[in-house]
């Protein structure tokens, strides 16, 4: 949903989130030859630094697993 | 009955809890820096789902539970929508609202911050102004305004105009402080003045800042 990926993208920072956002698919490499310069400079600056799934700098959780016992 | 508050604010912060809630936390002119609840928000069509996004800022109804605010109704008035379109321009708001968060506290004046980020995430989407001297502006401002601002050394080594555009962020206010572009090498020099202040000023690593350098 169009919230939803904008919100996980303020959570995990990716770029590959942002461009779910955008609506151009989860993984950078999936968008085909349609996208627009903005999309493939995005996509560029995601590989540059290469972005991992699980590089994201906030828990999804926010604090909240820090008050956890998550042993 | 419940009483309810009316706040203006902007959401800064946003995160999933349970399985439909969000916790939000907003920064208010009448409040500060306050978190709420917003049940069922994640649920398909729930009203709230675009509202406690962050950027989102309007008027927000909440009422006070035993422990937390929960919000009933917001009516938000800007979505930031140009912003959210310019991905280095989402990176470098994520920055402000994380700097927002960092230096803003419960149940205390910020309307001058809330006044800044909201400047600043306007200039942001306005692409009139180069991203870096919003930066460099919405980090002096943030300084001065919260009295941690140490003032220009000889040291600095500053060009003339240089100090004339900081003395004037320092003392413009926030309403007019985006008025005014600078040449490259007086931003190169602002730059760095601003680097070298936030490294003494926040004795916090930015996340968000981190990315952001490794982008640009």
């Amino acid at each position: 949903m169009y919230e939803d990926e904008w919100n996980r993208f303020m959570q995990t920072g990716q770029i590959s989130d942002y461009l779910t956002y955008r609506g151009y698919g989860r993984n950078c490499h999936d968008f085909g030859h349609i996208y627009s310069g903005h999309i493939e400079y995005t996509a560029r600056k995601s590989e540059e630094i290469q972005e991992r799934t699980n590089a994201g700098f906030r828990s999804s959780y926010g604090d909240y697993n820090k008050v956890r016992t998550n042993r | 009955m419940q009483d309810f508050v009316v706040l203006t604010g902007i959401i800064i912060k946003s995160e999933p809890i349970g399985e439909y809630d969000r916790r939000v936390v907003l920064l208010t002119k009448e409040k500060g820096k306050i978190a709420a609840f917003a049940k069922g928000s994640r649920r398909p069509g729930n009203r709230l789902m675009a509202p406690t996004n962050p950027f989102s800022f309007g008027q927000f109804r909440l009422f006070a539970g035993r422990a937390s605010y929960n919000m009933s109704e917001a009516e938000i008035s800007n979505y930031f929508e140009d912003l959210r379109a310019d991905f280095i321009g989402a990176y470098y708001g994520m920055y402000f609202l994380e700097i927002c968060d960092y230096y803003t506290r419960e149940n205390n004046d910020e309307t001058g911050m809330l006044k800044l980020l909201y400047q600043s995430l306007r200039a942001l989407a306005s692409n009139r102004f180069d991203n870096r001297l919003v930066r460099c502006v919405f980090e002096i401002k943030a300084i001065v305004l919260n009295g941690e601002f140490p003032g220009i050394e000889s040291s600095d080594l500053l060009g003339e105009s240089t100090v004339y555009a900081i003395t004037y962020i320092l003392k413009t206010p926030v309403e007019r402080l985006f008025s005014f572009d600078v040449k490259p090498e007086v931003l190169e020099e602002l730059t760095l003045f601003c680097k070298k202040i936030c490294h003494r000023t926040f004795d916090k690593e930015f996340k968000s800042l981190e990315i952001l350098e490794n982008i640009e």
